[in-house]
């Protein structure tokens, strides 16, 4: 967990686009609880700030529509409230609550098809859920354990999220579909708590790096780092133009960075304060609408091509008889079974929806060759397929009929335990 | 609610001023340009004409005339000939490039589609596409002298600069036993005897197109797909689908090295065009469904080439990484680009933008368009627009594919799929001519998709591209595409059936067995396959389902062009015609053929042909 404390300057500047910041005497960098000490959502316009949402005890997490217009934040109306999703016009006007829960909900983006994606808090930490701009189905998207707070919304139509990895000391970048399906890391190299992902108008996406920044471009399955400055950054990052950025930095200020021209400058800081979460008040693409595919099926389907794949580790070959299956119940990790490997590395289960779970690749004594450290899920209907055991997005598959697949095509199914019974493979 | 129906039938009207019968468009689709660099001549099968443009001033020369539909073309090193393939009409053309008049019709295969001389200028070569073969025709006495097979849907020539060798690449995959690994090859001719002098295997490739030499001849690149067909199409991230690659060959790299174009989250498909500058510096990538072309930094790429080892060279093309080693810019151009050409000083490449009817002139410096000579075409109608959606990648998942990466050119791509609604391993699709199906429904070969609409529609969108996709508008613009695709000639129906196709014909529409035993209406060809597409449209058992398969019924398939079509049944599992009765047909469910001799057979198999 990082802070960042108060700083004694004041300065005022502008940038030519409006811009929406969270206004804090305390960030905290970590999880949900961010603000400790309070935070208010401030609109500057012509190097003018006002408070968007001036009747709220807390406001935080501005996003702003597609057309421009309004803005969903996290508030509490008052101090003893949680925080909630509430959406209020830019020019001004009572804010409309979207969602009413008795837990946080923090972290709103708009979706397309008038749907918001949000963080619910639970009792195994943020999850992150959609629902209609009126609160209306919601829809769970994430079923692991820890917090899992919603960065962006890709223009492909996948929402970006941060969440612990065991790989990642720390949180890494996720994403995930609309409908909770596919989800994974965005990339396999597991860096040093990534967090605060942004995407870019280029595509790219800038993310938090400890206290730096970095990013993640098309052609590379690794982060690429960016200049070291002299200036800490923390928080997501807002795109005023190409390769010309709106930062917040630990010292408090919101500052202007343009990396090919070095060092930042400093466009708004106040005493005592903090500006973090910036976004610029301007319309934007909506991103694709993600068409669910999820079948009506029980369970969800896993078809593993080879895994023997891995990008990090060898795995000797024909060293793998089984693949075991663990679930996450009550948080504890539960064997669920095995079913075979075959001779190609090939695998095809049915495991258990919105449950998390997790993979060991065992041998002929069931002696583990390799386990997985983290845990993923499957929607019901969902029909996932992956090249191998973490063989990284760069990886595109072989074109080979699996082994598995000449021999059936029934998965062996995996079932969560029976309520006080032992569970095996079916 | 008033203006929106006001707003309404003004996008209708508007969308409808455009004639949608009788336009023709240009469809640039090879460049060529004289050593001077003073003139591009421009080949544009929609027209069937090459325009000649005269580059300094940027106006057209001359519009000549050639066959149906050409697709090749090729400007002798003297740049006093130029030899048009016309694909329609069976033959080329020769063009005599002062006059910029057609001075001689020179014969060819089925559906030739690229031209090639010998550096003597004694032989022309002639990639046939139907006929799967290459043509050899004398240039001193105007007839062709020999045929060399070639792959299968051989599409695309280039020669060796020292005139040695006469490469030739194939757009559909040999025809292997079922649900095997796709191969493709180069053709090696060797231009000295006329004769094959190797093929080059190129494994996992499936749509071959152009290929380029260097000026050293020590390096040969060759635009291809990789498709994934074996494996469940369950998702379309991380190159699930078609892998976009360039096979490498030649002492550069020794043997045949497989890389790939694309990257982790963007694809740049399908490479069609390749041009090496005369350093070999740097290659041109053209790639149609993405409409821009891909600068490879050629050193770069020879120096990563040879960092691998020989497992990391035969998995490189599944690595989505690699490209960020030699790929130096994207360069966005016009609609639908396909061929190009380099100005002899190498300051400008043109590109041909085939459905959006421009010539891109980019300048190499920059990297940059910085011109467009247009075709003059008319305004786009909805077909016009539908043709242009059915090329472009850009609506699946991370711009991944189009339609006509696996309908090449509207066909097909002789491979069978696994698609996923279905569950894995099961209801494998072959894939299928698009040529005459409008009025064929209902769609794929268990007839679940009762319309175009909706294959085209919420099926291509959820299945295929797992990302939104076309609106209302588009998709009726595809559909009336898909309907309105030309039917291309049948090669071997003339005006009256030869002695074998009568004999099949009667074959074919028999009622009785030999022994003259009445066989059941729906055992008869004629009933179920019957109509002017030879489809009753109707879903039959007719015994060739397989274990794997949900359901033993199928729609019965039309039989348009089948000849070119293989392999055969839903799944692709019969390889020929004939194979249909004899491998799948064992208790004459599909038809009684168990009577009928080879030759018999035969004799129904040249009917079938002229279908």
């Amino acid at each position: 967990m990082t802070s960042i404390c108060c700083s004694l300057f004041f300065v005022a500047a502008s940038i030519p686009v409006p811009y929406i910041y969270t206004e804090t005497p305390r960030y905290v960098d970590s999880g949900g609880a961010r603000f400790p000490a309070g935070a208010s959502l401030e609109i500057v316009e012509n190097g003018r700030k006002r408070p968007l949402v001036p009747d709220f005890a807390a406001s935080a997490d501005a996003a702003v529509s597609f057309d421009g217009r309004t803005v969903l934040f996290s508030g509490k109306r008052k101090s003893g409230d949680p925080w909630q999703i509430w959406e209020v016009p830019v020019a001004g006007g009572a804010p409309r609550r979207i969602i009413s829960f008795s837990e946080d909900a923090i972290t709103p983006l708009y979706l397309p098809g008038d749907r918001v994606v949000y963080a619910r808090r639970t009792p195994h930490g943020f999850q992150i859920e959609t629902a209609t701009l009126t609160g209306a189905t919601p829809l769970r998207l994430t079923y692991a354990p820890g917090d899992h707070l919603v960065c962006d919304v890709l223009r492909d139509g996948r929402v970006l999220f941060e969440a612990p990895h065991p790989a990642s000391a720390g949180r890494d970048l996720y994403t995930v579909y609309t409908d909770g399906s596919g989800v994974e890391t965005h990339r396999c190299d597991h860096g040093r708590d990534r967090h605060a992902g942004r995407e870019l108008a280029s595509g790219d996406i800038i993310f938090e790096l400890g206290d730096r920044l970095a990013r993640f471009t098309s052609a590379r399955a690794t982060q690429v780092e960016l200049p070291e400055l002299a200036v800490d950054f923390i928080g997501p990052v807002a795109e005023i133009s190409p390769d010309e950025w709106l930062v917040s930095s630990r010292s408090g200020a919101l500052d202007r960075w343009r990396p090919a021209h070095g060092a930042p400058e400093v466009v708004w800081a106040q005493k005592g304060k903090y500006a973090v979460q910036p976004v610029l008040v301007r319309a934007h693409e909506v991103p694709k609408r993600h068409p669910s595919g999820l079948g009506d099926r029980e369970g969800a389907n896993l078809l593993c091509l080879n895994t023997y794949v891995s990008r990090s580790e060898e795995i000797p070959a024909g060293s793998v008889a089984a693949v075991r299956v663990s679930a996450l119940v009550d948080s504890a990790p539960v064997v669920l079974g095995q079913a075979p490997v075959e001779k190609d590395g090939s695998f095809f289960i049915q495991i258990p929806s919105e449950t998390a779970v997790r993979f060991e690749l065992i041998d002929a004594v069931g002696k583990t060759i390799t386990s997985e450290k983290g845990w993923f899920w499957a929607r019901r209907g969902e029909q996932r397929v992956c090249v191998g055991c973490h063989a990284g997005p760069e990886r595109a598959p072989e074109n080979a009929s699996p082994a598995v697949l000449l021999r059936t095509q029934e998965p062996v199914k995996m079932a969560l335990p029976v309520h006080g019974g032992k569970q095996g493979t079916k | 609610m008033r203006w929106a129906a006001l707003w309404l039938a003004f996008c209708a009207v508007s969308r409808a001023t455009v004639p949608v019968a009788a336009v023709r468009y240009p469809s640039p689709i090879e460049l060529a340009i004289t050593p001077d660099g003073l003139r591009l001549y421009v080949l544009c099968e929609g027209t069937d004409e090459v325009v000649a443009y005269d580059l300094p001033s940027g106006a057209v020369c001359r519009r000549i005339a050639v066959g149906r539909v050409p697709k090749g073309m090729m400007l002798t090193p003297d740049a006093k000939r130029l030899y048009v393939a016309n694909s329609w009409s069976d033959n080329v053309s020769e063009i005599d490039t002062a006059s910029l008049e057609v001075v001689r019709t020179l014969p060819a295969g089925f559906e030739p589609n690229a031209v090639v001389t010998d550096r003597a200028q004694r032989f022309l070569y002639v990639a046939n596409r139907i006929s799967n073969d290459v043509s050899v025709v004398d240039l001193a006495t105007g007839l062709e002298s020999k045929r060399l097979l070639a792959g299968r849907g051989a599409s695309y020539l280039a020669l060796s600069p020292d005139g040695s060798r006469v490469y030739c690449t194939h757009i559909y995959p040999k025809i292997t036993t079922f649900r095997a690994t796709p191969e493709s090859e180069i053709t090696v001719i060797d231009a000295a005897r006329q004769m094959v002098a190797d093929r080059y295997g190129l494994r996992n490739a499936a749509g071959v197109f152009h290929i380029a030499v260097s000026a050293d001849g020590r390096l040969g690149m060759a635009a291809e797909m990789r498709p994934k067909n074996l494996i469940p199409l369950a998702h379309v991230e991380h190159g699930w689908v078609i892998g976009n690659s360039i096979s490498l060959f030649g002492d550069d790299v020794g043997g045949v090295v497989q890389i790939p174009i694309d990257e982790l989250d963007r694809y740049y498909t399908p490479p069609f065009d390749i041009v090496l500058t005369p350093d070999k510096s740097t290659a041109y990538v053209s790639t149609t469904g993405s409409d821009s072309v891909t600068v490879i930094d050629v050193r770069r790429l020879l120096a990563f080439v040879k960092t691998l080892s020989p497992a990391e060279r035969s998995g490189v093309a599944n690595d989505l990484s690699a490209s960020a080693n030699y790929v130096a810019a994207r360069i966005p151009v016009g609609q639908g680009p396909k061929g190009m050409a380099l100005a002899p000083d190498g300051k400008r490449l043109y590109v041909a933008n085939r459905t959006g009817d421009t010539i891109s002139i980019v300048e190499t410096a920059s990297r940059r368009v910085t011109g467009e000579l247009s075709l003059g075409a008319p305004a786009a109608n909805e077909q016009r627009r539908g043709e242009r959606l059915f090329y472009k990648a850009a609506f699946a998942f991370h711009g991944h594919f189009g339609c006509a990466n696996c309908h090449i050119e509207g066909t097909f791509d002789g491979l069978s799929w696994d698609l996923e609604p279905d569950g894995f391993g099961k209801d494998y699709v072959d894939n299928r001519l698009l040529e005459d199906i409008a009025d064929t429904a209902p769609f794929k070969w268990n007839g679940s998709n009762p319309n175009l609409e909706t294959e085209c529609g919420p099926r291509t969108e959820k299945y295929f591209y797992r990302s939104e996709s076309y609106d209302g508008w588009q998709l009726e613009d595809l559909v009336s595409f898909i309907k309105s695709m030309p039917l291309r000639p049948n090669r071997y129906r003339s005006a009256e059936l030869t002695p074998a196709q009568e004999r099949g014909k009667a074959i074919f529409e028999r009622t009785r067995r030999k022994d003259g035993k009445p066989i059941p209406a729906l055992n008869q060809c004629a009933v179920c396959h019957s109509g002017a597409h030879y489809t009753d449209q109707k879903l039959h058992d007719v015994g060739t389902g397989k274990p794997t398969d949900r359901s033993p019924l199928i729609d019965v398939p039309q039989l348009t062009n089948i000849a070119l079509t293989a392999p055969y049944l839903h799944d692709g599992s019969a390889r020929t015609l004939e194979e249909i009765w004899t491998v799948f047909n064992p208790n004459d469910t599909h038809g009684v053929t168990n009577d009928l001799q080879k030759d018999e057979l035969n004799d129904l198999i040249e009917y079938l042909k002229t279908l």
